[in-house]
């Protein structure tokens, strides 16, 4: 469904190019779930914006974006924006400030489906109520302003405009972070309901190792732009490779967990990213050669790889 | 939970609000005008009467009295519209209230044709600024809403004047009607909309030829403000989360700057308009007085020359009132507009 | 702070409890910046404004003619501008140039009495009003916020009106309507500032009331003053010309921008093709007018992030 290939997002600055995502190579199959896990600021959320085509101007991109074998670099933008909604959609983190505040949530529904479809005004209303009402938003207020709702509800507005088109790759950027934990728990069982029931592929960015363990087949580590690990989920949690994948699970607080651990150190400056392995001023294992040589994904197990020189040793 | 916006709710609270506002106006005219030192009446006189004459006076307009009853009589005489009759010597006798409605429809004339160039040349130059942020265009375009702000509105007329109506002939120098033809016979006052209802196009022809200059210094003094609200506004809107999320939806390009940039952008302006009406009146003031033109400023400055102070005090009060009333249309329109103001 | 420093070495140490003297906090940063586009246009603006004043101070001096009394008439009536005249003589047949050279001593006394006061009057209020909050604060609040509320021009025009001529009338007519100003802006800065720690700290220490408004919080308003005197300076210029053009307070023969361009309207010198009497005055307003701008949003660009960095 999707692939990556060297897939590299530069953004440009006054001060120099933010190396955002550097060399990403993964994919997602039909019907899979894949989690994307890291840090604030790894470039998760770039991951995502890349994928739907909505980088910044002048935001340098490299490598292939491969969505059914088609590379979205380069394809021009009328080719673009018939994708952007209907086969790929994007739903964001904040649902706050993602509606249009002068809009009512049946303006935003019928504008989306206009914008791609010739319907009548009747079957747009159709299928507008429809999502909303498997969102479990009552189709009564389909007039009012997004002000209007609460968040979990926007949320799930957001989540129903993104499906109304029912599009193949649903690109799920930390859909949760703002929740509470029980409407958190609703939107994760309408998002495992989708998986069972359309087959639809899902890329689920988040920092939350908890909703990834619940809903992902497969998870890629990403640390300071670049993929540390991939693998299925299992793999990753039971036998992870790589040092920042393993310190990270072990900083996840359990019932039992007698002693906070957390990694030491700061996220990299993306502007000058460290040389060589980008993990090494943190890795508690770097070596002298982690500074001069960038690890290559490397497959350590049948389906599980990790960008690390002393990957086998960790195995 | 939240109930449905009302407009109609809303509009009521706007207009019961309204009355504090006017009554604060009200009052600072009259602490400025009989609080202040300095005899009106006296000065009316040119200080030869003798005082006997200059008590009766004083006795008449009820100057005499404790002030909280000056004020009580005061506020009695506005709202009942009774604002006395002039003194002075070009009016002298006459209704106060008569001769200014008189001005009015000269004054709206102007402040609505101004109001358009301001707004029609603001929104261009803003909206040109904030597409093409940093670029030449944006440049200039902030260049000119810094300088046309501090250009006083008289010069700017005088050699708007000059170069169009002396030098080059289009138009003429001022005033707002040639004597050469009848003017339309007065059914709103506005010569424009009059000529037009009578079907007296060379009527019309002549008032928009007078309209024109005066309108013009009024509306680009008032649309460097506004082009930098514009832009701003749009720079805002333009990088909004709505914005990309719509993006990420497929909208196209142009629907996303009609209904997305385009209007949100809007909201401010309309605020700001309601606060530029305050800054038109001021400018207004000017630009009659620099172009001759037979409006309320014009009536006020003439007024001021001959001290004629029952005039004085009710063209600035028919001026507050128009303020109040102008502020209340804008915050109508605001919550037409954004929804969310409605509460 | 290198050779900054240095220099207020003395200041500081009279003033060892507060925090950076009031004029380094100030200089400084214009040095700092003088390469970036707010820094330019501040430098520029305070070249212009100091310009000004010493034309204002020399006029005398510079002035080729008189400018007051029968000793002016010094050409015949309405000659353009020549080399003799630089910019042309008046319907009196005095030297415009000279007149609009006086002229800026006009100005800036008008401006020094207005803004001045204003600032004198606001700023003490606004901070009383600010530290002492309650019922107090509400009643001047809404007096100062009624008076903001009605047009400037307007107002002081209603002032002028009543106070009769003369140049001093003027200013106060300008004072009465930037007092609300500088009282609103003093007041806000006052009200952010007294929640911060170390005021609560004096406080506890049981520094007196009086000490802490002027010590602590009056130092730190007053960095954000000068962009508005600057800003509001511009402003009251362009309400005195106003107010002269429309035959206020300034009487003939002084020698006033704002009066000259009335005098050339009422005589219709445009009409008769008559430029450099309208011209010249107004150009020297609108420069006065862009160099306090440039000064007031130039430092305005310069101060308020280094505040905002400081308060964070």
């Amino acid at each position: 469904m999707l692939r990556t290939e060297d897939l590299s997002v530069h953004y440009a600055t006054s001060r120099g190019y933010i190396h955002a995502l550097d060399n990403i190579s993964l994919d997602v199959a039909s019907g899979e779930t894949v989690g994307i896990v890291g840090e604030t600021g790894c470039g998760k959320s770039t991951l995502g914006k890349a994928i739907l085509s909505i980088l910044p101007p002048r935001t340098r991109v490299t490598g292939h974006l491969l969505f059914r074998g088609t590379d979205l670099n380069a394809l021009d933008r009328e080719a673009l924006r018939r994708l952007q909604g209907e086969e790929i959609a994007l739903i964001f983190q904040d649902p706050v400030t993602r509606l249009n505040p002068l809009m009512t949530i049946q303006e935003h529904f019928l504008e989306t489906i206009r914008a791609h479809q010739k319907v009548s005004k009747r079957e747009a209303l159709e299928r507008t109520t429809a999502a909303l009402t498997s969102m479990r938003v009552p189709e009564s207020r389909i007039r009012n302003y997004p002000h209007e709702f609460s968040g979990g509800m926007r949320q799930r507005i957001m989540i129903a405009l993104a499906l109304v088109l029912t599009p193949s790759l649903l690109v799920a950027d930390e859909p949760t972070t703002s929740l509470d934990v029980i409407v958190e728990a609703q939107i994760l069982e309408i998002l495992q309901d989708l998986k069972r029931n359309y087959r639809m592929s899902l890329l689920l960015i988040t920092h939350n190792l908890g909703i990834v363990a619940e809903v992902c087949d497969r998870v890629a580590v990403l640390y300071a732009g670049k993929v540390v690990e991939l693998g299925s989920v299992t793999d990753i949690f039971a036998r992870p490779v790589h040092p920042y994948t393993r310190l990270l699970l072990q900083s996840i607080i359990h019932l039992d967990t007698k002693e906070l651990r957390s990694i030491d150190g700061q996220p990299p400056d993306l502007l000058f990213p460290p040389s060589g392995c980008r993990f090494h001023p943190r890795c508690p294992y770097a070596k002298p050669v982690c500074q001069e040589k960038v690890p290559p994904l490397e497959e350590f197990r049948p389906g599980q790889s990790a960008a690390c020189l002393f990957g086998k040793d960790f195995v | 939970m939240p109930r449905r916006s009302s407009l109609f709710a809303y509009g009521v609270t706007r207009l019961v609000m309204a009355f504090p506002m006017l009554l604060i106006l009200l009052t600072v005219v009259f602490a400025v005008l009989r609080i202040i030192p300095g005899d009106p009446i006296y000065a009316l006189y040119g200080g030869r009467a003798p005082p006997s004459v200059v008590m009766a006076q004083r006795h008449k307009l009820g100057l005499d009295q404790p002030l909280y009853l000056q004020f009580a009589n005061y506020i009695a005489q506005v709202f009942t519209g009774n604002f006395g009759t002039s003194l002075g010597p070009i009016f002298g006798g006459q209704n106060v209230l008569d001769v200014i409605m008189q001005r009015l429809p000269a004054t709206i004339e102007l402040a609505i044709g101004s109001m358009l160039v301001a707004t029609i040349i603001g929104m261009s130059v803003g909206i040109l600024s904030g597409i093409n942020r940093d670029r030449i265009v944006d440049v200039v375009g902030r260049l000119y809403g810094t300088i046309i702000f501090v250009i006083p509105i008289f010069w700017l007329g005088l050699m708007l004047q000059f170069v169009f109506a002396v030098d080059l002939k289009w138009f003429p120098v001022n005033s707002r009607f040639d004597v050469s033809i009848p003017p339309p016979v007065p059914i709103t006052g506005l010569y424009t909309i009059d000529s037009l209802l009578q079907g007296r196009l060379d009527a019309f022809a002549v008032a928009v030829r007078h309209l024109f200059l005066p309108c013009l210094t009024l509306g680009l003094v008032l649309s460097g403000f506004f082009t930098k609200t514009v832009r701003a506004n749009l720079l805002r809107t333009v990088g909004a989360d709505y914005v990309e999320a719509a993006r990420a939806r497929g909208i196209r390009r142009r629907a996303i700057v009609m209904r997305y940039a385009f209007k949100n952008a809007l909201i401010p302006v309309i605020t700001v308009l309601g606060l530029e009406f305050a800054i038109l009146f001021a400018g207004a003031v000017l630009t009659e007085t620099t172009f001759n033109w037979n409006g309320m400023g014009l009536l006020l400055v003439n007024s001021i020359e001959v001290q004629d102070y029952p005039l004085i005090q009710g063209t600035i009060i028919v001026y507050s009132f128009i303020i109040v009333i102008i502020s209340l249309m804008v915050d109508f329109l605001n919550g037409l507009i954004d929804p969310r103001v409605r509460y | 702070m290198t050779e900054s420093d240095d220099s207020f070495a003395d200041l500081k140490a009279q003033q060892p409890v507060l925090p950076r003297p009031f004029l380094g906090r100030l200089l400084y940063p214009l040095m700092e910046n003088r390469r970036t586009l707010a820094g330019v246009l501040s430098w520029i603006g305070l070249g212009i404004v100091v310009a000004f004043i010493v034309i204002a101070v020399l006029a005398p001096i510079l002035a080729p003619y008189p400018v007051q009394g029968p000793s002016a008439i010094v050409a015949p009536k309405l000659q353009p501008p020549s080399l003799t005249h630089l910019m042309g003589t008046d319907e009196s047949g005095q030297d415009v140039f000279s007149r609009v050279l006086w002229g800026a001593q006009t100005s800036l006394e008008v401006m020094a009495i207005g803004v001045v006061l204003a600032l004198a009057i606001g700023f003490p209020v606004g901070l009383y009003s600010g530290y002492s909050g309650g019922a107090v604060d509400r009643i001047i609040l809404l007096v100062m916020d009624s008076i903001y509320a009605f047009p400037g021009l307007l107002l002081a025009l209603l002032v002028a009106v009543m106070l009769g001529k003369g140049v001093f009338n003027i200013g106060i007519a300008i004072t009465v309507i930037y007092i609300p100003l500088y009282y609103r802006v003093t007041r806000n800065q006052t009200l952010s500032i007294r929640e911060e720690p170390y005021v609560e700290a004096a406080r506890g220490l049981g520094a007196r009331p009086w000490t802490i408004m002027w010590s602590y919080i009056a130092y730190n308003v007053l960095v954000t003053i000068p962009v508005i005197f600057a800003l509001s300076a511009a402003d009251a210029i362009l309400t005195a010309a106003g107010l002269s053009f429309l035959g206020l307070g300034i009487q003939w023969p002084t020698p006033d921008w704002g009066l000259d361009l009335s005098i050339a309207n009422t005589f219709g010198d445009i009409g008769n093709g008559i430029w450099w009497t309208s011209f010249f005055p107004g150009l020297m307003i609108i420069l006065l007018t862009v160099g306090l701008s440039f000064l007031g949003e130039g430092l305005n660009d310069i101060v308020n992030p280094l505040l905002r960095k400081e308060r964070a």
